[in-house]
Formats: C-alpha cells, structure tokens, sequence
C-alpha cells in the first residue's frame, strides 16, 4: 500500500498530547494518527457488524422490536421491521405482482 | 402498472433484469427521479453504471412530470415524494422502493402496495421469465451492495427463490 500526503487541522490540544505521546513511545505524528484511524475504523466496522446481526436476529423472531430499537434507533428499526413485513408477504405480493398486466 | 422510484429501478439494473421488468410490467416514473438517474450515473462505479444502463432504456417506460413534493421528510427524498404524488395521481398497484429507510413512511402515504426489488424478482420467475436460480443469484448480487441495514434483510429474500 502507498500513502498519500493528506492536509488536515487539528485541535491545538490534540497535537500537543499527540506529540507527547509519540516522544514517549518513541513514534512519530504519522504512526500515531495512523494507529488512532486504524483503531477507530475497525471500531466502527465491528459497529456494523454488530448492527448486521441484530438485524438478523430480529429477522429470525429471536429478537424483539424493542432491543432492536434500543441498539440502531427507532426509524431504522421500523425500517427494518417494515422491510420484514414485506418479505413474510413476499408470496402474496409476487402473485399480485405477476397477476398484473 | 408500477410506479418506480431511483433505487429500486438501480437495483432493478445492477441485477440486469431492468429490460425484462419494462417489457413485463407498465413502468412508470417521474422527471425528478430521471434527474436523479442522470446525477447517479456521472459515477463511475456499479451505482453509476446501473443508473446509466436505466437511462438508455428510457423509451421502455414511461416519465411524468409531476409537480411538488408535499411528501418530502427527513426520509423521503425529492424522488421518492414525487413517486408517493405520481402514484397519488395513477393509482398503480405496487410502488417500488429500495430504499429501506423511505419504505416505512412511503407505505404510510400511499394507497400501492409497497414492494421491494426481491419481490420483482420472485414475480419475474412466476412469470415463467426468469429462471429461479438466476433470479436467486441476482438478489445474491444486490445484498452483497448493501449497508448493515440493507444486507441482512436482502440475504433473508434469497429464501423466496428456495424450491
């Protein structure tokens, strides 16, 4: 992989605990920013998955409304809970559907 | 008739059965989702390149202009109100969406039936249109597109082409 010279501001503070901490750990500003984005993006990666497997739960009736709720938010909740609705009238709905004109 | 929203006629394009639904069915959709398509398809990536393949069949279906978009919030957008009002106006039996996030309100303000993508495909097979298996790898295709909402849920449609 290469890298790439990206141009971004940073709060004073920040850099100076950054700097800091790559005086003491012997690293500098790079490898620390690169570490920090590593750990966030595998974070947020591990959210999702996270968040994929609720839904699958929910879509397995192992899983209640509710819980689903608490974990992604109300309105992808009832996303996903209206998206359930449709596919268990999946049938119906393509028999309607292949019935049209 | 069908009235078509942006990502169910993307999704209809990136399982390449876009064709054969415009033949089957009376598709109908609306300027603003055309403008939409057109936006889309500057991309160059599989969004892009489906929504490009939606506009060069443009003479398969049929594009109002419908004004307004008294149905627009926070998740639905420009396109998907201006296909709730079109639908107001024709009064179609199914309005089709993929995006997830719409679907609940879209079935809160329309009379259609709301239907998804998947359920194109399984009506395409009972038509004797599309073979199972294909429809079935298809669907494979658009779940492996999708966010954390969307993947689990278009994986789970797969069982509709189960025999």
């Amino acid at each position: 992989m290469g890298t790439t010279r990206v141009n971004f501001r940073l709060p004073d503070e920040l850099v100076e605990k950054a700097d800091i901490a790559a005086k003491i750990t012997h690293k500098d500003r790079t490898e620390i920013v690169t570490e920090a984005l590593r750990a966030y993006l595998d974070e947020i990666e591990d959210e999702e998955a996270f968040k994929e497997e609720l839904v699958e739960l929910y879509l397995e009736d192992e899983l209640g409304f509710e819980v689903l709720k608490a974990f992604v938010g109300r309105q992808d909740a009832e996303a996903v809970r209206a998206s359930k609705t449709v596919l268990d009238q999946g049938e119906a709905l393509a028999d309607e559907l292949a019935e049209l004109e | 008739m069908i009235v078509a929203d942006t990502s169910a006629l993307i999704s209809l394009a990136t399982a390449e059965v876009d064709e054969l639904v415009f033949a089957e069915f009376e598709v109908e959709t609306t300027r603003t989702v055309i403008r939409e398509l057109e936006d889309t398809a500057e991309y160059d990536d599989p969004h892009g390149r489906a929504a490009q393949r939606v506009l060069d069949h443009r003479a398969q279906f049929t594009v109002h202009d419908v004004a307004g978009g008294g149905f627009q919030s926070s998740r639905i957008d420009r396109g998907e109100a201006s296909c709730a009002t079109l639908a107001h106006q024709l009064e179609p039996a199914f309005l089709l969406t993929d995006d997830l996030r719409a679907l609940p309100e879209l079935q809160n303000v329309t009379a259609a039936q709301v239907a998804l993508s998947p359920i194109v495909l399984r009506a395409l097979v009972k038509r004797g249109a599309l073979e199972n298996g294909e429809a079935r790898e298809r669907l494979e295709q658009i779940a492996a597109a999708r966010d954390w909402l969307g993947a689990p849920i278009y994986r789970r449609a797969t069982r509709l082409f189960e025999e």
